[in-house]
């Protein structure tokens, strides 16, 4: 972890920071506990410093609020999502591992890579189940960005793990079929070079889900394909135009079940 | 009064606090579409949303604007308050105090804003505020715990929070480096959360 963006959650929990900083943050606050913990507590804390400055409002304005209220719509609730079972996530990639293994036999011939990455996989599997919303001042949907209708979807599942100092996620909403890869300081590939999302799907292994952006900083990025249908993810270092099928071993790996 | 929604309950000086309304429960009920709670959520509240979007705007007539936006955005947003992610008058607040930064950030209300910033002084607004409310035992609870902070520390939090301004304008105020700005917020404000033991 760079601890350089952990310290920016001092200011981005008193709105301190440009509309790009904030975005990045965001993006970090994907894949870091430690900060969306730190932001909510920071938040209460500068919370009671505006006891320090009360002023009622003119009365006129209470009416005004309330005659406003009364002709304006309540956003519906986000629907109610199941927390994590761990319980249930390692029984899961438990059994995915035994399916996998069988369209393991068909892929193999044309994906050999195939075998080691699906025993692997099981080290990343779903840790975190839920919407993070973090300004309640945006409006619903209508104004979310693709990445962000998929970051907040009510089954929206995270998968996350560190690599080379940056924290690393796949958030993936089932009902959306969408994937959305998540860095908060993603390392730059070396020259020539790029990094290549796949998705591991049953009966076709793994198949090309993009490349990452070049950044050595935040990324937010779609991943192509179906992630309904996709029991696992994986990251290669592959040729800057990207490959067919990875040639490559794998940078990191994610269990979707 | 209110306050004690985002500190913590076991605090003997702030006990009064305990008796005013549930505001979980009228922001619950407000969820719900009933107006007569969200009035009396207006009326536990108005003057600590009020005060923190006027410490940031300034002006009078636009604080009242932010303020009415704020309670709007409230009404709208309250179906999804999540008490799991902080207090209910923590969000409230974080609400009115973004409102008031997008306010002072157009281009617009900074130039306005850039000729009172010095002229205006924190004491004559707490002379003024302080004959009027009932709540001197949570800002003498906040007074003690700014106190707590180092002097560059609570100049910066002051800045960023009160003032509105982003740590790269904090860091150019005060004449340090970027960095410095940075950490000088978080710091301060990590040490305002650990005095007035404030739970999430
Ligand atoms: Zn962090």
């Amino acid at each position: 972890m760079n601890p350089d963006t952990h310290a920016l959650a001092g200011a981005y929990a008193v709105n301190a920071v440009t509309d790009e900083e904030s975005r990045s943050f965001e993006a970090h606050l994907e894949v870091c506990a430690d900060c969306r913990a730190e932001v909510t507590e920071l938040r209460a804390a500068a919370a009671a410093l505006a006891a320090d400055v009360e002023l009622p409002p003119p009365p006129a304005l209470r009416n005004s609020v309330l005659s406003a209220i009364a002709q304006t719509r309540q956003l519906p609730p986000l629907p109610v999502t199941e927390p994590a079972d761990p319980t249930a996530a390692t029984a899961g990639s438990t059994g995915s591992r035994a399916t996998a293994g069988t369209t393991d036999d068909l892929a193999t011939r044309r994906r050999p890579r195939l075998r080691p990455w699906l025993a692997a996989a099981a080290a990343a599997a779903v840790l975190a189940v839920g919407t993070l919303i973090w300004s309640p001042w945006n409006d619903g949907p209508a104004q979310l960005t693709a990445t962000e209708q998929v970051l907040q979807a009510p089954d929206a599942q995270r998968v996350e793990q560190p690599m080379n100092g940056s924290e690393i996620a796949i958030v993936r909403s089932p009902a959306r079929g969408q994937a959305v890869f998540v860095a908060d300081a993603m390392p730059a590939a070396p020259a020539g070079k790029a990094y290549q999302l796949w998705l591991d799907l049953p009966g076709r292994g793994l198949v090309s889900a993009g490349l990452i952006p070049a950044s050595g900083a935040a990324v937010t990025v779609m991943l192509d394909g179906d992630a309904a249908a996709a029991t696992g993810a994986g990251i290669t270092l592959e040729p800057a135009a990207g490959s067919e099928a990875p040639t490559s071993d794998p940078v990191a790996l994610f269990s979707f079940t | 009064m209110v306050f004690m929604a985002a500190v913590g309950p076991e605090d003997e000086s702030s006990s009064t606090a305990a008796m005013g309304p549930d505001l979980g429960r009228l922001l619950t009920r407000s969820a719900r579409g009933d107006e007569a709670a969200f009035a009396e959520l207006y009326d536990a509240t108005a003057a600590r949303l009020h005060g923190l979007v006027v410490r940031v705007v300034r002006d009078r007539a636009q604080s009242e604007e932010v303020t009415q936006e704020a309670y709007l955005d409230i009404w709208r947003h309250c179906t999804r308050f999540d008490p799991s992610r902080g207090s209910p008058l923590a969000w409230m607040l974080t609400i009115a105090h973004r409102k008031a930064v997008d306010r002072v950030r157009s281009a617009e209300a900074s130039k306005a804003r850039e000729v009172t910033y010095e002229s205006t002084t924190i004491e004559r607004e707490h002379d003024t505020t302080l004959e009027k409310v009932e709540t001197r035992l949570d800002q003498q609870r906040v007074r003690r715990a700014l106190d707590s902070l180092t002097e560059t520390q609570r100049g910066a939090v002051e800045l960023a929070y009160l003032g509105g301004h982003t740590h790269t304008e904090v860091a150019a105020l005060l004449g340090i480096p970027l960095g410095t700005a940075k950490t000088r917020i978080r710091d301060g404000l990590i040490r305002l959360r650990d005095t007035l033991e404030v739970t999430a």
